[in-house]
C-alpha cells in the first residue's frame, strides 16, 4: 500500500504527519520526496544513512566525428547546446539530461557523460523500527524532477508499504510524487492560503483519480469554514483535525515525535484505522 | 532596487512579510510586488487587486500528441520519455499532459511519425493595481501540476521591468528549485526568512549556498523567534558569520492569522508583530535601501 502526504502550502505539517504516521504504522517505509527541502530525518532526529549518488545524462561531444550539422542544438529545448568555431559544447547547468541530442545525432558524435544531481539516502532501520529513504537535490540544481523519479522508483523497488512525503507547492514534482498512490492525505490549515493551495492539490488528485482525505492542522487557529467549503466542493472528507498546542510545539522543538505521547497516539488513531481498512480492502481485492 | 524574499522551508511567513514590507514601502515610494511563488501564489490574498488590467499567457510551450492510427505500439517513446509523461492505458498511449515538457525525444525516436505537438499554456501573469496606492501587483500563476515555473517567474520579472517603480519586492516560492532560482537571480538583495526550528535552519542553509553561488548580498529575519530563543540565537550567529545582515526578529502572534483571514498585511493590525516589524522596516531602509 502506498500513501501520499501532501498539502500545497508549505509549513502546514506534512512532515509532522508523515513522521508520526510512520511511527505508528511501523511496517511502512517513510520516503521523503521533498527533494528541495527534505526534513523528515531532522524531525526524527536520525541520520540520513547510506548515500547513493545520482546522475543524469550529459552529452559529451566527439569533435572529430561531429560534422557540425547542428541537429543537436535544434532539438535541445533547454538551450543547453552552443557552438564555438562550429563545434558543439554544452552548458552543464541548463542541460536537463533528456537525451534528445543523443538520439538525433546521426554521426555518433555524442557520447554519454553524466551530471551529478543529488543523492538518495537510505537509513535501513531507524530507532522507531522502519526504513527512511530521502531524496536530496544538490544545491544549485534547478530541476528536482529526475531525482524525485529516481527516489520514488528506488522505494517502489524495495518496499511494499510506503508513506511518501511530498514537497510544498502543486507543480510537477508533487504531481509525479502522488501518481498511482492508493491513498492521499492533504494537510492544510484554516487560512485563506491553506484554502487556495488545497484547491490546487485537489485539482491534481482529481486529475489522477486518487482517493483523497484532508487533514486540518492548527484547526483551532483561523477559520475552519474556509476549508469546509473546499472539501464540500471537491467532495472530500476532513478525516482529522489537529489543534495547535504547546505539547505539539514542544514535541517539534525537542525532536520527540508527538505520537510518543498518549494524547498524540489517541489523536492519530482514526487515521491509522482508516489506513488499515483501505489496506485490507486492497489486499483482498 | 529589487529585493527577493525567500526561505527554503515553506510556511515560515514569507507572504506575510512580503505583503507587510511592500505595503509600508508603498507609503513612501512607488512599489511593485511580484508573486513569484507560481505554484501556489497567495500574495493577492493580503494585497487584494483593485483592478487586474492584464492577464498574459506564457506562450511558446507545447505538449505531445500521439496519433494512434499511426502508432505501432513500439513503446520507444514511452520507455525513453525523460519525464515519464507517456502511459499505456487499455492498449493505447496517453500523454499525461500536465507534466509533458514538450521535449523532442519521443518524436525523434518514433519511426512512424505518430507524434506531433500542440501549443499549451502553462500559466499566466496577472498585472494590476492593488487597493493600496502606489502598489502594483504582478502575479505569476502556473496551472496545477505544470513544470518549469521558473520560466513563468522570469516572464513576470521581465514584465515588471516595463513599469516605473522605485522598489520591487519578490515573494519567492519554498524550496531551492528553478522557481526560486529564477526569483533571486539578478536581484540586489535577498531577505531570508527563518524560524527557530531545525528544519527551517537546515533549509535556510541550503538556500544560502545558492545565494552565495550567485554572489548576492543578503539579510535575514527570524520569525516567531520567541518559540525557541536559544535556537534563534544560534541561527542568528550562524547567518551573521556567513555575512548576512541581521534585520531583526518577529514574535509569534496570533494576530497575524487574524490579518490573513481579513486579507490584510499584518502590519495593518495593531499587534506585537507590527511593533517588531517597524524596527525591521527601519533597518531595511537604513541598511539596504539607504533612503
Ligand atoms: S547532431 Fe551530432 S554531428 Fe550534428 S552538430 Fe550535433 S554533435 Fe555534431
Ligand atoms: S540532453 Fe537534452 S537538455 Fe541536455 S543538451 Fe541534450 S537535448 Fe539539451
Ligand atoms: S514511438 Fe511512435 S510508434 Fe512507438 S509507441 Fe511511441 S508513438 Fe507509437
Amino acid at each position: 500500500m502506498k500513501i501520499g502526504i501532501t498539502g500545497g502550502k508549505g509549513g502546514t505539517g506534512k512532515s509532522f504527519v508523515s513522521t508520526n504516521l510512520a511511527i505508528l504504522l511501523k511496517n511502512f517505509a517513510l520516503v521523503d520526496l521533498d527533494v528541495e527541502a527534505p526534513n523528515d530525518y531532522i524531525l526524527l532526529n536520525e541520520d540520513l544513512g547510506e548515500k547513493i549518488e545520482e546522475y543524469t545524462f550529459l552529452p559529451k561531444f566527439d569533435l572529430e566525428k561531429c560534422t557540425s550539422c547542428k541537429a543537436c542544438q535544434k532539438v535541445c529545448q533547454d538551450g543547453a547546446i552552443y557552438f564555438k568555431k562550429e563545434k558543439p559544447y554544452v552548458f552543464k547547468e541548463l542541460c536537463s539530461g533528456c537525451k534528445a541530442c543523443l538520439f538525433v545525432c546521426k554521426f555518433n558524435a555524442i557520447l554519454e557523460d553524466k551530471k551529478y544531481i543529488g543523492d538518495i539516502y537510505i537509513n535501513k532501520k531507524i530507532k522507531y523500527g522502519f526504513p527512511l529513504v530521502t531524496g536530496k537535490l544538490k544545491e544549485g540544481e534547478e530541476k528536482g524532477f529526475k531525482l524525485l523519479l529516481k527516489t520514488k522508483k528506488y522505494a517502489l523497488n524495495h518496499f511494499k508499504n510506503i508513506i511518501f512525503d511530498t514537497g510544498a507547492g502543486a507543480g510537477n514534482l508533487v504531481f509525479k510524487a502522488l501518481e498511482d498512490l492508493d491513498l492521499v492525505f492533504a494537510v492544510t490549515e484554516p487560512t485563506p492560503f491553506g484554502k487556495r493551495d488545497l484547491k490546487r492539490i485537489l485539482d491534481i488528485t482529481k486529475y489522477l483519480n486518487l482517493k483523497t482525505y484532508v487533514i486540518l492542522n492548527k484547526s483551532n487557529l483561523g477559520n475552519k469554514n474556509l476549508i469546509k467549503e473546499v472539501c464540500k466542493k471537491y467532495n472530500v472528507e476532513i478525516i482529522l483535525e489537529i489543534p495547535y498546542s504547546k505539547e505539539i510545539l514542544e514535541s517539534y522543538i525537542n525532536q520527540k515525535p508527538y505520537v510518543l505521547n498518549p494524547s498524540g497516539k489517541k489523536l492519530f488513531e482514526k487515521l491509522i484505522n482508516l489506513i488499515l481498512e483501505v489496506k485490507n480492502a486492497n489486499s483482498s481485492r | 532596487m529589487q529585493i527577493a524574499v525567500a526561505s527554503g522551508k515553506g510556511g515560515v511567513g514569507k507572504s506575510n512579510f512580503s505583503a507587510s514590507l511592500a505595503y509600508l514601502l508603498s507609503q513612501e515610494k512607488k512599489v511593485i510586488a511580484i508573486d513569484a511563488d507560481a505554484d501556489t501564489p497567495n500574495l493577492d490574498i493580503l494585497l487584494p487587486y483593485k483592478e487586474i488590467y492584464k492577464k498574459l499567457p506564457l506562450l511558446g510551450e507545447k505538449v505531445a500528441k500521439i496519433d494512434m492510427s499511426k502508432c505501432t505500439l513500439c513503446l520507444k517513446c514511452l520507455k525513453n520519455c525523460p519525464y515519464e509523461a507517456i502511459k499505456l492505458e487499455n492498449g493505447k498511449l496517453k500523454v499525461i499532459e500536465p507534466i509533458c515538457e514538450g521535449c523532442l525525444v519521443g518524436k525523434i525516436l518514433c519511426e512512424t511519425d505518430a507524434i506531433s505537438f500542440v501549443p499549451t499554456i502553462p500559466g499566466y501573469v496577472y498585472i494590476g493595481d492593488t487597493i493600496y496606492k502606489n502598489l502594483r501587483l504582478i502575479k505569476a500563476e502556473s496551472l496545477p501540476g505544470r513544470p518549469n515555473t521558473g520560466k513563468l517567474v522570469a516572464y513576470a520579472k521581465q514584465i515588471a521591468k516595463e513599469f516605473q517603480k522605485d522598489v520591487t519586492i519578490l515573494d519567492s516560492a519554498a524550496g531551492i528549485g528553478c522557481s526560486v532560482i529564477a526569483s533571486i537571480s539578478g536581484v540586489n538583495f535577498v531577505i531570508l526568512i527563518l524560524e527557530p526550528t531545525l528544519t527551517s535552519f537546515e533549509d535556510g542553509k541550503r538556500l544560502l549556498k545558492i545565494i552565495k553561488n550567485f554572489k548576492l548580498s543578503f539579510g535575514f529575519v527570524i520569525n516567531k523567534y520567541d518559540l525557541n530563543k536559544p535556537l534563534s540565537e544560534k541561527i542568528k550567529n550562524f547567518f551573521e558569520e556567513e555575512k548576512g545582515t541581521f534585520l531583526g526578529v518577529l514574535p509569534y502572534d496570533e494576530k497575524v492569522i487574524e490579518a490573513d483571514i481579513l486579507g490584510k498585511p499584518p502590519v495593518l493590525i495593531e499587534s506585537e508583530y507590527k511593533k517588531y516589524f517597524m524596527n525591521i522596516y527601519k533597518n531595511i531602509k537604513d541598511k539596504v535601501l539607504k533612503f
